[in-house]
């Protein structure tokens, strides 16, 4: 549920997937066929030796530095410093707060007279309110709820931890009772993702085999 | 946004993979090689001693790669290479699904793990056959539910009646995507199970 961008993931997985498959057949090519390897020798020769006339016809001043090795010191940079906010990019999207409603100023003719302001709902009321509702449950060995905001929208999360052998449905339903509880509070309907899962303490507390 | 299309959102994000580990791997590798370049670069503009190999060096080895490799070693670097694409490009274009489902729910966005519906289900299916945990076992995958019975020695199991049960407790979970149940008993039958 956070805010990882995946179309972006995946586009520079593809994308890095795409050039080292071609790096990969060239170079299997250069070994499979001789008149490729000295094709891949002669053309590498000439660029290579191109290349190193570039760097050398633009020196620094009576430095032995050329302005080409600074330009592509300064692109590794660049290109670090992008890979670094990659990497930065995943997850985040957690909120402290599960919904905002803004309201204009009633007019004095409606007679409601009301100020213009917005209402936010802080995430503390509605976590602890529903896990001390959902832990009740002996179903429910714990429940753990966060607030997010991915893309404009708030939203619930309830992960809840089953006893082995409970039923979904029956965790389904009394999660479903609960946030409807919650929405009659709040009087808005936040989006909610309950994921029911099972943890360590599912596996070692046994099923209950009295029903 | 509409609400039904923010819920597929969501169920969507919560059933397959972020790709963000394999992006974390690629992208602190790929910083590794360029940091290393650069160093490199740096130690060569200032006449220093190379780490492992200068700029000017680098080019001249790839320029002579294949006259100074064995043809087969060249096969085998470039075979490995792609391999490595191969996998990075089919992290980015399989659906990445994670074993989880998702369950009909009228106010909620519900998905469940895989492990706690074959949990539901063996016990459902033990219950029916009154059998003991150990005795039965469930997989259970995308799109398939294996129920795995092994029965007490000369005592005979009603397969129908686990198969109408089992079917029974899931149509009122209504998965997506729906799985199709197979109840397996084992033929030999055990003692002390």
């Amino acid at each position: 549920m956070n805010g990882t961008h995946r179309g972006l993931n995946r586009l520079l997985l593809a994308l890095l997937g795409l050039i080292l498959i071609a790096a990969g057949a060239i170079t299997a090519a250069a070994g499979a066929t001789p008149s490729f390897a000295a094709d891949w020798s002669s053309n590498g020769a000439t660029a290579w030796a191109w290349t190193l006339a570039q760097i050398r016809s633009v020196p620094i001043g009576s430095f032995d530095v050329s302005w080409w090795t600074i330009a592509a010191l300064a692109l590794l940079v660049v290109a670090v410093v992008l890979l670094l906010c990659w990497i930065f990019s995943q997850g985040g999207g957690r909120s402290g707060r599960i919904g905002s409603r803004d309201s204009s100023a009633g007019s004095a003719a409606d007679g409601s007279g009301n100020a213009a302001g917005s209402t936010t709902i802080e995430a503390s009321l509605a976590t602890r309110a529903i896990r001390d509702a959902l832990e009740e449950n002996d179903q429910v060995l714990s429940a753990n709820v966060s607030a997010w905001k991915v893309k404009q929208a708030d939203g619930l999360r309830i992960a809840i931890q089953a006893r082995k052998g409970s039923s979904p449905r029956q965790v389904t339903d009394a999660a479903e009772e609960t946030v409807r509880g919650l929405d009659e509070l709040l009087g808005i309907q936040v989006p909610v993702l309950v994921r029911i899962n099972s943890g360590l303490r599912s596996r070692f507390t046994g099923a209950e085999r009295v029903h | 946004m509409s609400t039904a299309a923010h819920t597929r959102r969501l169920v969507r994000r919560e059933t397959h993979s972020s790709r963000a580990t394999a992006a974390v791997v690629t992208a602190v590798v790929t910083i590794l090689v360029l940091l290393w370049l650069g160093t490199e670069t740096v130690l060569s503009m200032t006449g220093r001693k190379p780490l492992l190999a200068s700029p000017p060096q680098i080019g001249a080895w790839l320029v002579g790669l294949p006259q100074a490799t064995l043809p087969a070693g060249m096969i085998a670097a470039g075979v490995g290479l792609a391999l490595i694409g191969l996998i990075l490009l089919l992290l980015a274009l399989l659906p990445g699904n994670r074993g989880r489902h998702t369950l009909a729910s009228d106010r909620n966005a519900v998905v469940v793990d895989d492990e706690v519906i074959a949990a539901a289900v063996s016990r459902t299916a033990r219950n029916t056959a009154a059998l003991v945990p150990e005795q039965v076992s469930t997989r259970i995958s995308r799109h398939s539910i294996d129920v795995l019975i092994h029965r007490t020695s000369g005592i005979g199991i009603d397969e129908e009646a686990v198969r109408a049960a089992v079917q029974n407790e899931l149509s009122g979970y209504e998965l997506t995507p729906e799985p199709k149940v197979k109840i397996i008993i084992s033929q030999k039958g055990a003692l002390g199970v």
